[in-house]
């Protein structure tokens, strides 16, 4: 006789299976997104990405990310062939800025307003909700702004020397005999790449003597690039090298040889950006980088905004217009996560400060970074000039234009009279109504 | 009358092929590149037809023309310094007037073989105001603030850049004229030496006149390649301090890739190649009224 209770038994529990699968909550579809970074994982900087997006695919397996990562000028070019083929990723990384326009033109970009309740925004830097389209459209989340301007010292040679820290360009000036006699740097800066004077020392000067009105009246046409705040914020560049601040050749210099020297002990002040803080932790011996100090540059004669430096929101993940439904869910849901408490908590463990607001005494922060967290939080910020101008103009004139001023073959005043003329002839933004 | 039209099909199925391919890859591209010319255009949006102002622009360009000045310095320092350069050290190996000629031929052809990037960094890592140069002649003078102000002097900082070139570029002619050598028979000198002729009239009248058709070659490979150089200079100083260093093809690159001003890259792009033809035409003529094809 054939035992019937084994079947029976089964077909009881094939029902109750059944049965807890139609009540039990829908398994999450499984959607699968293309990301278009601009990212070198190679990059030490880059340490926190693999962490991030582990974390992520652990709280959302259903998310599947498909990346592909181009570093450098490469990522725009192939980006705008994309664009001009009208097939672009899920996800890309986009800048809030003329950097992105050849999409941000087109209108390929989502704009996140939608998304972003009171409440999101609250937990965040108040500075990244400014307008980024010409609609007020928000297209990018930004993780850090990009400052641009900081003075690192170095205390140990800083008090071997006798010297304190400089309250007016003059006093650093001042310094500069005592510490070239002692076979030292006084301001380790390289400006090989053409971008550092602009960006590090340019905007920020710009903004201690015309502030950030003139510049937007200057960006309309209602002021000119040839008028006295211009002029004589590019005249204090030619006067750091006048007196011998810089290291010689200092447009031979490359940036990571300038922040060397520093690291090298060869230098006692460095000009760098924020965003050095966490290489020179990875560089220096942990008992020199406890000597290390972030102050802001000094006062500057003439100066109308006092102790500013200058920012820019820093790059980010953005969204595909055409993104609908599941699609355009899973892919805020990565937004939200990444630039979100989760993903800016890793970011801080490594070394970057976010613009998420979050408990810093959570996080074991080092000397040098509480100081620049505490500096910039006192400072105002300037506009970083080629986040606000068209590249050409800034890359092919003003760059190289300052590097001639350095190295006097033009004056200040015929630089700032040849981008004022460019200016007015191309740039886009004298062509805003 | 079917023989005829047979003949013609079998033509084309021969011919079709290479010549679509032609079209497609080199045709199509400087069509293109010349319809850009004549425009003003991102990249995206619409094309504004402009006529020849991009070209009546390049030639008041203070950058265009550092760039133009430069690439004139390459092909002067590849025609006149590379190739008799190769040619000299070629008729020294091949004549085994040093000792060692294989290591010799070795070691002079080794920078070539490198990546032009390498190359690059290899030579600012001499150069730099960190590197060796300046640190060996800091030591050697004692002025701690030595730097090579060379890079920073408008009329001479492209100078270190076209030693960069004659070092990497001079052993590529050298092996070529060195191979062109050794089909020359050593009984054809030892007959001449017999005779009584020297070594400078060996070179004169067998080695030179043999060597001339080579000599040609070399001179429109140098003179094509002098107008596109690009990788080396891009990576070593890319066209600065102050666009000092700039030649065309960084410019054209800047332009079009970077600035996305496509039409304006365009009519540079195009200029390049009108310069690289005019210059081929003029060497062709020089060798036929001097008889050296």
């Amino acid at each position: 006789m054939r035992d019937h209770r084994i079947p029976r038994a089964a077909a009881v529990l094939a029902c109750v299976l059944a049965g807890a699968a139609l009540f039990a909550a829908p398994a999450a579809k499984p959607v699968t997104l293309s990301v278009y970074m601009q990212n070198d994982l190679a990059n030490p900087q880059s340490a926190y990405w693999p962490v991030t997006v582990e974390a992520f695919q652990k709280k959302y397996p259903e998310i599947k990310l498909e990346f592909e990562y181009v570093s450098g000028e490469a990522y725009h070019q192939k980006f705008q062939a994309m664009a001009a083929s009208g097939d672009i990723p899920d996800l890309f990384t986009c800048y809030a800025g003329a950097r992105s326009g050849y999409i941000l033109d087109r209108g390929m970009v989502k704009d996140l307003r939608p998304y972003l309740t009171e409440s999101f925004k609250k937990s965040y830097n108040p500075a990244i909700w400014q307008p980024q389209g010409p609609k007020g459209e928000i297209y990018i989340i930004s993780p850090n702004m990009a400052v641009c301007t900081v003075v690192y010292v170095n205390t140990k040679l800083q008090k071997q020397l006798g010297l304190s820290n400089p309250k007016t360009l003059d006093e650093l000036v001042a310094q500069v005999p005592k510490i070239r006699a002692a076979g030292l740097e006084p301001l380790a800066f390289g400006n090989k790449a053409q971008w550092q004077a602009q960006s590090l020392l340019l905007s920020m000067l710009t903004d201690r003597m015309g502030g950030t009105a003139w510049f937007d009246q200057a960006m309309k046409g209602q002021a000119k690039f040839t008028d006295k705040p211009f002029v004589d914020a590019i005249a204090v560049i030619k006067k750091m090298v006048d007196t011998k601040l810089f290291p010689a050749g200092v447009n031979q210099l490359e940036g990571p040889q300038a922040w060397g020297m520093f690291v090298q002990g060869k230098a006692v002040y460095l000009l760098d950006a924020g965003w050095r803080v966490s290489a020179l932790k990875g560089a220096a011996t942990p008992e020199d980088y406890a000597t290390y100090a972030a102050i802001a540059f000094p006062a500057v004669a003439g100066e109308k905004v006092h102790g500013s430096s200058a920012a820019t929101l820093g790059e980010a993940l953005a969204m595909n217009a055409k993104l609908k439904g599941d699609k355009a869910d899973a892919a805020w849901k990565f937004l939200s996560f990444i630039y979100g408490q989760e993903g800016s908590e890793i970011l801080m463990k490594y070394g970057t400060v976010p613009t998420y607001k979050l408990d810093y005494a959570k996080f074991d922060v080092d000397s040098l970074n509480k100081q620049y967290i505490a500096l910039i939080n006192s400072q105002s910020m300037g506009y970083v000039i080629d986040a606000k101008m068209d590249s050409e103009g800034v890359n092919n004139l003003l760059n190289p234009g300052i590097q001639a001023v350095m190295m006097g073959d033009k004056s200040p005043a015929q630089l700032a009279a040849e981008y004022e003329a460019w200016v007015a002839a191309n740039d886009s933004n004298r062509k805003k109504k | 009358m079917v023989n005829a039209r047979a003949k013609k099909r079998s033509y084309l199925s021969f011919v079709l092929p290479a010549f679509i391919v032609y079209v497609s890859i080199m045709v199509f591209p400087v069509a293109f590149s010349l319809a850009l010319s004549l425009t003003k255009w991102k990249g995206y949006g619409p094309i504004e037809f402009v006529g020849l102002q991009n070209f009546a622009k390049l030639f008041s360009d203070p950058v265009f023309l550092i760039g133009l000045r430069n690439n004139v310095l390459i092909v002067l320092v590849s025609v006149f310094g590379q190739i008799p350069l190769g040619l000299l050290l070629a008729y020294m190996l091949h004549r085994r007037m040093v000792r060692s000629s294989k290591t010799f031929e070795m070691l002079i052809f080794l920078p070539i073989t490198i990546s032009s990037v390498i190359v690059a960094q290899l030579w600012n890592r001499v150069f730099a105001p960190v590197g060796i140069l300046p640190t060996i002649v800091r030591q050697l003078t004692g002025n701690a603030e030595y730097v090579m102000t060379i890079f920073e002097s408008k009329a001479f900082a492209f100078v270190p850049i076209m030693f960069v070139l004659l070092w990497q570029h001079t052993s590529l002619y050298m092996v070529i004229f060195l191979a062109n050598l050794q089909r020359v028979p050593d009984s054809v000198i030892e007959a001449a030496q017999m005779e009584g002729a020297g070594e400078g009239v060996v070179f004169r009248r067998i080695i030179a006149p043999i060597l001339a058709p080579v000599a040609f070659i070399n001179s429109i490979l140098a003179i094509s390649g002098s107008f596109k150089s690009f990788d080396l200079i891009y990576s070593m100083t890319g066209g600065g301090p102050a666009h000092y260093t700039e030649v065309m093809a960084v410019y054209m690159y800047n332009t079009t890739f970077v600035f996305q001003n496509y039409g304006y890259g365009s009519a540079i792009s195009i200029v390049i190649i009108l310069f690289i033809v005019a210059a081929i035409l003029l060497t062709r003529a020089v060798t036929k009224k001097l008889n050296l094809e």
